[in-house]
């Protein structure tokens, strides 16, 4: 399955060539967020977009998709130009928009919570909310918006929404289901996020005058993830017909798995990881991957699920180690972006040889040693790579991705 | 700005169309193409921007850009009596 195009707005950047930038200099985009002070959240910091130019998406796109909406369509718009595809070949059944979000567009929910607070009249909410707020708020504004006629529609799965939502493209044309398929996902921070995240003791409290430090995989200090918003999308196609139209080829995506621990909504028992990973191990199999070379983990920098996955990766992978590093310090984590952005980031670095470290890597945990946990920047050629996120409510998802020769 | 120039503004702001084209006697639905729920949207815009309520039989009565100011104009001064 060739990856064709891929779009990305982060707090990495909002082009390629910026992610690879940020990625190499290890340019962390986590800041102290004043407005998580003024709440009084114990955690400060976070990693938000700000605004964006979006202008060039019309007026009537502009009205109808919240902030998660906007990022994934100007993500697709870098995905589709990369892809060479113009908007009007996407106008056909045979292309489809799987985009998932962790939560939809809930600054819709507190805009409508404040109009009440204040008293003033329901009418003046205007009737724009429901399609800025359902959970497939992002995909089918995308659909509209393009023209795209096949099917369309969101995945949903916490932390694994991205990769879910990748996987499940990927299915959707390996089974001829789709021509082409603009994957991946987008998420919106907002309250009610921060403050459950921050209540369940998830985020890093002894950081705020340390933004760039607060998130920290791996390591001894850690005190968990710092949340973050944006979109991923990649454009998937057949690998056959991606050559016969003479598209570049990015990446192939040579393997998807996906697994539910089937146990606690909160705490991951890796039962459900290491499935998911031996699962999209099989796809790959198929294609000839016998070893993997990079793995971008999950790592949240949380003290439960850092250790899981680490034991998951060295259990697995015993017999040919790959370089493993997360790039959650530095791009946060997006929540339902987060398996799409994570996607991108394995991708360009399979393309540009180098692998980023884990940032604030300093002491190597007792819990979370036995994987070559990459620490600083390691230029070196890459095939293939594993890149996996593991959320609440059990949910698992990995992606096999493998560069292509030219 | 007038209550005609802060309608043509909201106008603008909400549909696709070009400044020369929102007319006085341009209609909305017909010449501007505004959706149903576009109209919810400029009607929205208008009591929120003129603090009136513009109930469905005003709404329904609101065909050209014109007729909005009319009725804008008229609600605005039954506030003020």
């Amino acid at each position: 399955m060739a990856v064709t195009g891929l779009g990305i707005v982060s707090v990495l950047g909002q082009s390629a060539a910026e992610v690879v930038r940020s990625l190499r200099e290890s340019r962390s985009g986590i800041r102290l967020v004043p407005e998580m002070k003024a709440l009084g959240l114990r955690c400060q910091v976070g990693g938000l977009i700000g605004e964006v130019a979006c202008a060039a998406l019309g007026k009537r796109a502009g009205q109808s998709m919240s902030a998660s909406g906007t990022f994934a369509a100007l993500a697709c718009v870098q995905a589709l130009e990369s892809a060479g595809i113009a908007r009007e070949d996407v106008r056909t059944p045979r292309v489809g928009v799987c985009v998932g979000t962790g939560y939809g567009g809930n600054g819709e929910v507190e805009r409508v919570e404040s109009f009440y607070r204040e008293g003033k009249s329901p009418r003046r909410l205007g009737a724009m909310g429901p399609v800025r707020m359902m959970s497939s708020s992002a995909a089918l504004n995308l659909a509209a918006w393009l023209g795209v006629k096949g099917r369309s529609y969101a995945l949903s799965s916490a932390c694994a929404t991205g990769a879910d939502a990748i996987g499940h493209g990927f299915d959707l044309v390996r089974h001829g289901v789709l021509d082409t398929c603009l994957a991946g996902g987008a998420e919106e921070v907002w309250r009610a996020a921060l403050t459950f995240f921050d209540n369940l003791a998830a985020m890093p409290r002894d950081y705020n005058d340390r933004p760039v430090q607060a998130c920290r995989p791996y390591d001894r200090d850690r005190q968990g993830m710092v949340l973050s918003e944006g979109a991923g999308i990649l454009v998937l196609e057949a690998l056959e017909a991606a050559r016969a139209r003479g598209a570049t080829i990015l990446a192939e995506v040579a393997g998807y798995g996906s697994a539910n621990d089937g146990a606690d909504m909160f705490e991951p028992n890796g039962t459900g990881l290491r499935r998911c990973i031996q699962a999209a191990m099989r796809d790959a199999r198929e294609l000839g991957v016998t070893a993997i070379d990079y793995v971008n983990p999950h790592g949240a920098g949380t003290r439960l699920g850092d250790p899981v996955e680490v034991e998951t990766i060295r259990a697995l992978f015993a017999e040919r180690p790959p370089l493993v590093s997360s790039t959650k310090p530095l791009n946060g984590h997006s929540l339902g972006a987060a398996g799409a952005h994570e996607a991108i980031f394995t991708i360009l670095m399979l393309r540009h040889g180098f692998v980023s470290p884990t940032l604030n890597l300093d002491h190597v945990a007792p819990e979370c040693e036995g994987v070559r946990h990459v620490r600083t920047l390691t230029e070196v050629p890459l095939r293939t790579a594993l890149t996996f996120n593991a959320g609440l409510g059990g949910a698992n998802a990995a992606l096999v991705l493998r560069s292509v020769e030219p | 700005m007038s209550v005609a120039e802060k309608v043509k503004e909201i106008i603008l702001k909400i549909l696709d169309v070009k400044e020369d084209e929102v007319t006085p006697a341009a209609t909305l639905i017909d010449d501007l193409q505004a959706t149903s729920i576009d109209l919810v949207e400029i009607f929205t815009a208008f009591e929120n921007t003129f603090d009136v309520e513009i109930d469905s039989k005003k709404g329904e009565k609101i065909v050209t850009v014109q007729d909005a100011i009319d009725m804008l104009n008229t609600a605005i001064a039954e506030k003020g009596a």
